[in-house]
């Protein structure tokens, strides 16, 4: 697929997508501001009815396979994921207020600052010049370091089915439903108090969901059927701790490994000593947003305290941006001790596989 | 309600051979496009800037760009049409307001990777929780602001 014709979709989107918001008028701070001030909830009503249609056929397009044999963006080695960002609480919370605040300061949201730009509106240009130079503080402010990577809880492109538990058709009907009591109470208007009190128990679910324990997202493999007792305790114990790496936490990878632990790198890189180990993750973790390990057992062997474990592995990282993920094969060889009755990592050799 | 329809039936064929309408960007691409051009080695930048202007976030950057080219251009078009084209001059006070509200609006598309219209009419839809919370949360800055905007003035 030639990228080329993908820019020129997105221009003709966009074209027609501009003529109907000139016609309509289509500015989320026109909504709000007549909702607000003027009590007048008919653009409210549009809105909200746009976030109904597009639940209820973007889900159908979904569960149809529309997205999964029409999308171009894979072909063009664009992750589809990258506009479904991560969860990061502090960020949708912070950066959230921000853009309310602007989108009223600016007169106008993105949309609406871009066809009054059409309409030959001078403000409008200066508030895509405000939003010019406020992207690049952004992106001079992450370049510097001063605004970190941010850590997911997360991965992109998980969902909120997949994080509740709870099937995505039952969700998306739950989602259509409050959006048509929404519109019902506008439209008797019922007005800011029901859809102050809506929007309460959104964020009371928000706080739940950020408050609650973080579920894990790898689900460990399960060790094959023809281990022994003691090998299904050390695949176990492997298990969890690729899960807890996935989950990017050093302070609970720590406690896998021996004080002294050593590990060797798939670059031929020494790791010694638990300080060592620590440093390394949180340099790993920091680089990367998203950092996947899953691995199967091959030979695992038993002998008095001591464990060797083979894994054929393999790893999904991804720093910054929408390049897809590639998969990175691994072998893995685990050198386990007992210490106290519980196994600890005493050397780890990471090698390529296939290089091994 | 015509409109809100419309919007939705061509925001879906944008999910569908791309991604949900998402111009935020375009503010993105007219920062970056002048780096792209004056530096012919980018291995040198930092990771986050190298990652901006390389590869597949590039490619996000260009579309993003074409779809904010794109409402230009076809809200130019409506305007001449129905006769509503007519360049205005913001007084100096209001220009200002804008400024500060589009810095703010580009602080805020970045730090939650997308702007009101991805965030509400794209990943709400799709059930994007970072997307459903940024979504609020808009609402809720726009609606503050407005209350102390009716205050103070």
């Amino acid at each position: 697929m030639d990228f080329t014709i993908v820019l020129l979709i997105a221009l003709a989107i966009g074209i027609i997508l501009g003529f109907i918001f000139e016609r309509g008028q289509f500015c989320m701070t026109l909504i709000l501001t007549e909702s607000v001030f003027f009590k007048n909830h008919r653009r409210m009503v549009g809105l909200i009815s746009a976030i109904l249609i597009c639940t209820v056929l973007f889900n159908i397009a979904v569960f149809l396979g529309a997205v999964d044999s029409f999308n171009l963006l894979r072909q063009v080695g664009v992750n589809p994921n990258f506009f479904k960002p991560p969860l990061v609480v502090e960020r949708s919370l912070i950066g959230g207020l921000i853009f309310g605040f602007g989108m009223i300061l600016a007169g106008g949201c993105v949309a609406g600052i871009l066809f009054r730009i059409g309409e030959g509106q001078l403000s409008s240009a200066i508030a895509l010049l405000g939003l010019i130079a406020g992207f690049a503080t952004a992106v001079v402010l992450e370049a510097i370091g001063v605004v970190g990577p941010e850590r997911g809880l997360y991965p992109s492109g998980v969902l909120l089915p997949e994080i509740l538990q709870i099937p995505q058709g039952f969700l998306v009907a739950l989602v259509a439903a409050l959006l048509l009591v929404l519109l019902l109470a506008l439209r008797r208007r019922a007005g800011w108090k029901v859809f102050s009190a809506i929007l309460v128990i959104f964020l009371l679910g928000a706080a739940t969901l950020h408050y609650s324990t973080r579920p894990e997202i790898v689900t460990p493999t399960p060790p094959p059927v023809q281990l022994t007792g003691e090998q299904i305790e050390v695949a176990r114990f492997v298990n969890a701790f690729h899960v807890t790496v996935s989950n990017r936490s050093v302070s609970k990878i720590i406690p896998f490994f021996a004080e002294d632990a050593v590990m060797v790198l798939p670059d031929g890189t020494l790791i010694k000593g638990i300080d060592m180990i620590k440093s390394y993750y949180e340099e790993e973790f920091t680089q990367y947003r998203q950092y996947i390990l899953s691995g199967k057992a091959s030979k695992i062997e038993l002998v008095d305290n001591r464990a060797t474990a083979i894994y054929s592995s393999g790893l999904r990282v991804w720093a910054l941006g929408a390049t897809l993920p590639p998969y990175i094969p691994y072998r893995e060889v685990f050198t386990l001790i007992r210490i106290d009755d519980k196994w600890k990592i005493e050397t780890l050799v990471v090698t390529p596989r296939g290089a091994e | 309600m015509v409109s809100a329809f419309l919007i939705a039936v061509v925001n879906l064929l944008s999910f569908v051979l791309i991604a949900p309408y998402a111009p935020s960007a375009t503010a993105g691409v007219a920062f970056l496009l002048p780096m792209q051009f004056l530096l012919r080695d980018l291995s040198g930048l930092g990771p986050v800037l190298y990652s901006y202007l390389s590869g597949a976030t590039w490619k996000v950057l260009l579309i993003s760009g074409m779809w904010g080219l794109g409402a230009i251009v076809g809200s130019l078009a409506s305007a001449l049409i129905s006769g509503n084209f007519k360049p205005r001059r913001p007084r100096g006070i209001d220009a200002a307001r804008s400024l500060l509200g589009g810095f703010l609006m580009g602080l805020g598309v970045s730090i939650t990777h997308g702007c009101n219209f991805l965030h509400v009419l794209g990943g709400t839809p799709l059930l994007v929780p970072a997307s459903i919370l940024a979504s609020i949360t808009i609402v809720v800055g726009a609606y503050i602001c407005l209350k102390l905007m009716r205050y103070l003035v």
